[in-house]
């Protein structure tokens, strides 16, 4: 065992390796930050360089750009509400308004710390859980990946403060726009009204830049100030301080990778899931659950934190069983075939040179992100205080051309105009916009896991399956929470008015 | 129109929309509409209570939230209407300059779409950037145009160059494609 982590590491300093390693890093940079493409995009586009090249140098190309990606992708989602990709969606709740307070800087190091923090959490489990793992990944599925999306769904009475109906008006909206297009259990065309385009279903990234990028630029062009208007400034915080920030929330970023690290092991969830699972965690656990979805920093490294361990989770089910942990786990697994390596249980004997490589690309590639990230967000972070009028035009082409470019499609510019014209009358009017992406997150994983579990264990499935049981009762629970606790706060506020008084 | 007004009109179509995806949920199997129909039947009586609830308070009361009152929250207290839209509602009718209207916001992006629709991606970006840049003020006509093709530039270099996504494709490309054989 120790032999193998010592040649894992040392496969990844031959000059090819470490080259390839920083190229990757700097490509999966880009892509992140480019709008509406993600890690999945970048292991596409360098699945043709894994042909021919060392074994460890291939993987950490492919691996180092993924793990970039996702740091990537939370810089535009903090800096200018465009989201990166789904993954990044719950970034912007919080991170986007310490931007507009002028603390984007100090978002961006909580961020890019929670993600280092997060993959090394993630990567140590990998490492350590290898042996157990297999009964606990084959006690759990359908039903339980459903309690999963259920519990991501109690977010919605968060976004719901300060218009309850309105917001259950938005997540109702998303579920349904979820699901047009096939519904692939019944092979039934939804919501399409015979347009061929719509089969598909709406791509929920070019969804989002609508949601949020354009109208947040139509806002912009009203205002015709900066995002971070000139009046608040930018030098409210540094990187360091949000350094500072998670590693004094030690215990969010641990609870948030463990999260991280079982979303990663179930199959199918994925990291959007992922991320609002992680800010519905943090949301609940919080001393001050008010300010949350205004600026609060543990906003930001929840989901940072989860999508970093949820790397280490997702490898876990690949190498051991040949099941990808989701899209991008299931390309790595064709760069495995590719090279020759076939995944299964003989990775943790013949291969597991390989599985701690795999470990120390997580590991380095993290911290490698994490410096790029204290270099460059200075730069970054003054972005937003551009002028407004250059800035409108440069982020509508930039959203416009991104939603264009994640299917190639016209449609999706359609799409993406009409989503922002919506995005701005919602929020003009209050309706929660992230309720709605929520919503549109979560329907397909929601109903896929119902139809499923409905057929596998029949239509009392919640009470024959303990587990399940318990997760729902633990949905419920932290449904109730806040209602209960704000019950309680004011029962408190009112008891120590009283003693004031007496 | 006052805010009660428009209020109504953004739940109306809520409910409209809510209403015509519930009479298609009913078209489908049992099993395609398991999950949307609860939703938009759902859906349906959220936008109907959020339609009662706003056409049955005064009118200063139009943002005070029903979880407020379900929790017994000091709802005087918190009813005071600070969001950013009801600002800048108001302070529209004052600003001198059209430019910044909402018109004028929702016409940017529909003539972006226009343009991206018929001239294709990058050739969209130039003249959209150089008007935009040119109509704000923000530049003179010849920075503003050295602006559109830098913007233009980098977009095909990260998106053209770099994914090989053809970013030339419009209906007019298109059309000239059957034509000249390009």
């Amino acid at each position: 065992m120790l032999e193998a982590i010592y040649s894992g590491l040392v496969a990844l300093f031959t000059p090819q390796a470490m080259l390839f390693m920083v190229l990757g890093v700097l490509y999966g940079l880009v892509i992140g930050i480019l709008p509406g493409l993600g890690g999945v995009v970048a292991m596409t586009l360098l699945l043709p360089f894994t042909y021919g090249h060392e074994v460890a140098a291939t993987l950490a190309l492919l691996l180092g750009a993924h793990i970039a990606t996702l740091w990537g992708d939370s810089v535009t989602s903090i800096l200018f509400n465009v989201p990166g990709s789904t993954k990044s969606l719950a970034l912007m709740f919080d991170g986007y308004p310490m931007t507009v307070r002028g603390e984007g800087e100090r978002a961006l190091g909580a961020s890019a710390t929670a993600v280092l923090l997060g993959g090394i959490i993630g990567a140590v489990f990998l490492a350590a859980c290898i042996p157990f793992v297999r009964p606990i990944i084959l006690a759990l599925g359908p039903a339980e990946y459903l309690m999963v999306s259920l519990w991501g769904m109690t977010l919605i009475a968060t976004f719901s403060a300060g218009s309850l109906f309105k917001g259950m008006m938005a997540a109702a909206l998303g579920v349904l726009i979820a699901f047009v297009g096939m519904d692939p259990v019944t092979g039934t065309t939804r919501y399409t009204f015979d347009i061929l385009f719509l089969i598909d279903g709406l791509s929920f990234p070019v969804a989002m830049i609508g949601l949020f990028a354009v109208a947040e630029m139509m806002k912009l062009h009203l205002r015709g100030d900066s995002i971070v208007s000139r009046k608040v400034g930018i030098n409210k915080s540094s990187f360091v301080d949000g350094i500072r920030d998670t590693l004094s929330r030690w215990s969010l970023v641990l609870r948030s990778s463990v999260l991280g690290l079982w979303i990663g092991v179930l199959p199918g969830i994925g990291g959007s899931a992922g991320g609002i699972a992680a800010y519905a965690q943090a949301v609940q656990t919080s001393k001050h659950p008010e300010t949350f979805g205004k600026g609060n920093v543990e906003g930001v490294i929840a989901p940072d934190a989860t999508l970093g361990a949820n790397e280490g989770g997702g490898l876990l089910p690949t190498l051991a069983f040949g099941i990808p942990g989701g899209d991008s786990m299931a390309l790595l697994l064709i760069a495995f075939v590719n090279m020759g390596i076939a995944p299964g249980p003989q990775m943790l004997t013949q291969n597991l040179n390989v599985v701690f490589n795999l470990v120390w690309i997580i590991v380095l590639a993290s911290v490698l992100v994490a410096l790029i990230g204290m270099a460059i967000s200075p730069y970054l972070a003054r972005m937003p205080t551009l002028n407004g009028d250059l800035m409108v035009p440069l982020v509508l082409s930039v959203c416009f051309v991104g939603a264009y470019a994640t299917r190639g499609n016209l449609g999706d510019v359609l799409v993406c105009a009409f989503f922002g014209g919506v995005g701005y009358l919602m929020e003009k009017y209050r309706y929660s916009r992230a309720n709605l992406v929520i919503g549109l997150v979560l329907a397909t994983m929601i109903e896929r896991n119902l139809h499923v579990s409905l057929m596998l264990y029949g239509p009392d499935f919640i009470f024959t399956r303990p587990l399940t049981l318990t997760m729902f009762l633990l949905v419920v629970l932290t449904a109730v929470w806040p209602f209960v606790r704000g019950r309680r706060r004011r029962a408190d506020a009112q008891a120590a008015l009283e003693r004031g008084s007496l | 129109m006052s805010r009660r007004t428009q209020e109504n009109i953004v739940a109306g179509v809520f409910l409209a929309v809510f209403l015509a995806l519930l009479y298609m949920t009913v078209g489908y199997s049992s099993r395609a509409r398991l999950v949307p129909l609860p939703i938009a039947v759902l859906g349906v009586c959220f936008a109907v209570a959020q339609l009662l609830w706003q056409n049955f308070r005064a009118s200063d009361q139009l943002n005070i939230d029903a979880l407020d009152l379900i929790m017994k929250r000091d709802v005087i207290a918190k009813a005071p209407i600070d969001s950013d839209a009801v600002r800048a509602d108001e302070a529209q009718p004052q600003a001198a300059d059209r430019w910044r209207s909402e018109p004028w916001a929702f016409g940017m992006v529909a003539f972006l779409l226009a343009l991206l629709l018929v001239v294709g991606p990058l050739p969209a970006v130039m003249v959209f950037t150089a008007g935009y840049l040119a109509m704000s003020k923000h530049s003179s006509l010849a920075r503003a145009v050295f602006y559109a093709f830098a913007c233009a530039a980098v977009l095909y270099g990260l998106f053209g160059y770099t994914l090989g996504v053809q970013l030339n494709r419009g209906l007019i490309s298109g059309v000239l494609a059957d034509y000249i054989d390009f």
